[in-house]
């Protein structure tokens, strides 16, 4: 078989790659780069996976959509569970709910701009994201306590056998968007609506449904990802989600997912959130300052989509 | 809404019937001016005093810039999200260059530039961010909002790099440096007017004069229309859409230049989410987001209701969250009219062709 071909076809393998390389060279070069570092690699990876799932979810739908509220989804559901579980399981379970109702609701309120009036994804998200900002901004003057609920700080930072929990979070539910992608008539329905959504649309697809169904499981998982995020970090802070903005959009396209949508691969997002954590924790490594960790992340995403524009045929919508 | 392809097809139509509500729906930016005006006059106290509107001349400037450049890029059917990380480069160029001046350590020197090139120096650090942007969407063929997405990030990292982080205070420069002066683009005024309102006024008079009269203008206009079309019939699309993400860049940069004025200060994050408001005037002024359509006088009514909207709120006391949303609600419904108005438009010309 053609290895040209192949790489083509397994788009993902480059992020493989990548993470292969910095792997090597950091353990090789740096004493600092032991087990426990790779835990912690593991982890940040592990919380922007799950962000970056969801956006591969909106991607996927085709003709240059994005979910660009989710860094203001994570920061808003970090307060929801800081505010209203005020640190308690009880709590949790009053939080949960309100945490699930953010994410279906953006989800929602994101498809409803797109579909019924047709905004382009871009600035409707953005502008969401920017509301939901706002929003923060007065969660955080009621913003009164520290305690995080019991339970969610097990999930959160909880390292059964060496292994943080929620690396194991992220790979089941790698693999259960795996599954519904690759093995259900949703997931043909989203690849189809991706791909065309006329042709869809002729074919009998609900590309409406698709595509809403597709921002909700973006803004849920946001969501899910904000509220696990406070536990982590021990609190809820404002622009707490900003990183995943540019990163989540990242991890989808440096994993092999087309950015006009139609192919999506979530081996390869786990792949890319694993390769952006690497960079970013090589350049802190070598102590390079928070502006050029900017920079080259900015960098190398516009250089993996230079590279898969020129190499693979473009779809425009 | 005159301009470009638009024209081609509304402009037999007017002549034959014109329907109230279509006329109504292309005036509907100048409508909402008066509307918000009016409405603000009432209810605001102060609201019409002197030094209410200068203030608010001097706010709606600065967003205007940046919807300016934007109008240009948006008629090409691109968009650019790096704006605002432009305004905070831009003002950090020229803080770091009044600040701390240009040290050369091969010659042992630090030289103090003259206000007017920080300015040139800051304007050509927005052409250049404006060029890699063009340069990735036509060269690279990446995706005008991802391509101006990485350069968000890469503008504003530069930006911290410029000083580590920190703000650059008191920007007054040092009389025996000979750079002093950089206050008067913000604060100055000429006969009363406050001089960025008179940038804003040249700024908008040569924008539109380029947009409506040159061959450059009509190329942009052919562009978004159909591109295909516009290749075809011999148009550098390539080099017209580099050009205006270069106006962009450099529309950008001089906003930058004027908050940073107007503070007397720059500061790395300045400039964040400023790309939102800089669409949202673009998209009011009856700009298309799938390119083709829009005027420079549009959009400048549309940044005097973002900023009236906004200064308005904020005297009623409105809370920030409340603003928001009032804000997004707004650029929801000038997308919506738009759409009803170019349907309309659509349905009279197949019937002034049949009938």
């Amino acid at each position: 078989m053609n290895p040209l071909h192949w790489l083509r076809t397994h788009r993902w393998a480059f992020a493989g790659i990548g993470v292969l390389v910095l792997w090597v060279a950091l353990s090789a070069t740096t004493a600092q780069f032991s087990l426990a570092s790779l835990s912690g690699v593991a982890t940040s990876a592990s919380f922007l996976a799950v962000v970056a799932l969801g956006q591969m979810f909106a991607v996927a739908t085709g003709g240059g959509n994005v979910d660009l509220s989710i860094p203001g989804v994570v920061t808003l559901s970090a307060f929801a569970t800081m505010i209203l579980s005020g640190g308690t399981d009880m709590g949790l379970l009053r939080a949960l709910p309100v945490v699930l109702a953010i994410g279906v609701v953006i989800g929602a309120v994101n498809a409803i701009l797109i579909l019924r009036l047709r905004i382009p994804a871009i600035i409707a998200t953005l502008a969401v994201g920017y509301v939901l900002d706002t929003a923060s901004l007065l969660a955080n003057r009621r913003f009164t306590t520290f305690a995080i609920s019991p339970a969610l700080r097990t999930l959160a930072t909880a390292h059964p056998a060496g292994v943080p929990a929620i690396l194991l979070l992220a790979l089941a539910l790698a693999v259960a968007v795996a599954v519904l992608i690759g093995r259900t008539s949703y997931g043909r329905w989203l690849m189809a609506t991706g791909q065309s959504a006329t042709a869809a649309d002729l074919a009998g697809v609900p590309v409406a449904s698709v595509t809403a169904t597709a921002f909700v499981f973006s803004g849920v998982l946001a969501a899910i990802d904000g509220a696990l995020l406070s536990a982590h970090t021990g609190g809820a802070f404002l622009e707490m989600g900003r990183p995943y903005l540019l990163q989540s959009v990242g991890a989808v396209v440096v994993g092999g997912t087309l950015i006009f949508g139609g192919s999506a691969t979530a081996f390869g997002t786990l792949l890319g959130s694993l390769l952006l954590v690497l960079i970013v924790t090589t350049m802190q490594i070598a102590g390079l300052p928070g502006g050029v960790q900017d920079m080259v992340q900015g960098a190398v995403i516009i250089a993996v989509l230079a590279a898969a524009g020129s190499g693979l045929s473009r779809r425009t919508a | 809404m005159s301009g470009g392809a638009g024209m081609a097809i509304a402009a037999p139509v007017r002549s034959r019937r014109t329907s109230p509500l279509l006329l109504l729906l292309s005036l509907r930016t100048l409508i909402a001016l008066f509307a918000v005006f009016a409405f603000f006059s009432l209810t605001a106290p102060n609201f019409l005093a002197v030094e209410t509107l200068v203030l608010l001349a001097k706010h709606v400037s600065i967003n205007a810039f940046l919807a300016i450049g934007m109008t240009f890029v948006i008629v090409t059917g691109g968009i650019d999200l790096s704006v605002g990380s432009i305004v905070g480069l831009s003002g950090m160029v020229a803080g770091g260059l009044i600040d701390r001046g240009l040290p050369l350590p091969m010659f042992h020197v630090t030289l103090f530039p003259d206000v007017a090139v920080v300015i040139v120096a800051a304007l050509a650090v927005g052409l250049l961010v404006g060029l890699v942007n063009g340069l990735l969407v036509t060269r690279l063929d990446v995706a005008p909002f991802i391509a101006t997405l990485g350069t968000l990030y890469v503008a504003r990292g530069a930006a911290l790099l410029v000083s580590g982080g920190e703000t650059f205070p008191n920007l007054v420069g040092r009389p025996q440096f000979h750079n002093t002066g950089f206050p008067v683009l913000g604060a100055g005024t000429v006969l009363g007017v406050p001089v960025s309102v008179i940038a804003l006024i040249v700024v908008s008079l040569v924008a539109a004069y380029f947009a409506g009269r040159t061959p450059f203008g009509r190329r942009v206009y052919a562009v978004g229309g159909n591109e295909r079309a516009a290749l075809l019939s011999g148009v550098p699309v390539d080099r017209v859409k580099l050009i205006v993400y270069m106006i962009s860049g450099a529309c950008a940069a001089f906003a930058g230049l004027v908050v940073a004025s107007e503070l007397v200060a720059s500061h790395p994050a300045s400039g964040e989410t400023f790309e939102l408001n800089a669409i949202a005037a673009t998209v009011l002024g009856g700009t298309s987001l799938a390119g083709g359509r829009g005027t420079i006088w549009g959009t400048i009514v549309g940044a005097f209701v973002i900023g009236i909207l906004g200064d308005g709120l904020v005297m009623l006391g409105v809370s920030s969250f409340w603003q928001m949303v009032i804000k997004g609600t707004v650029i929801i419904a000038a997308v919506v009219l738009d759409q009803m108005q170019r349907r309309m438009q659509r349905r009279m010309a197949i019937l002034a062709q049949t009938g």
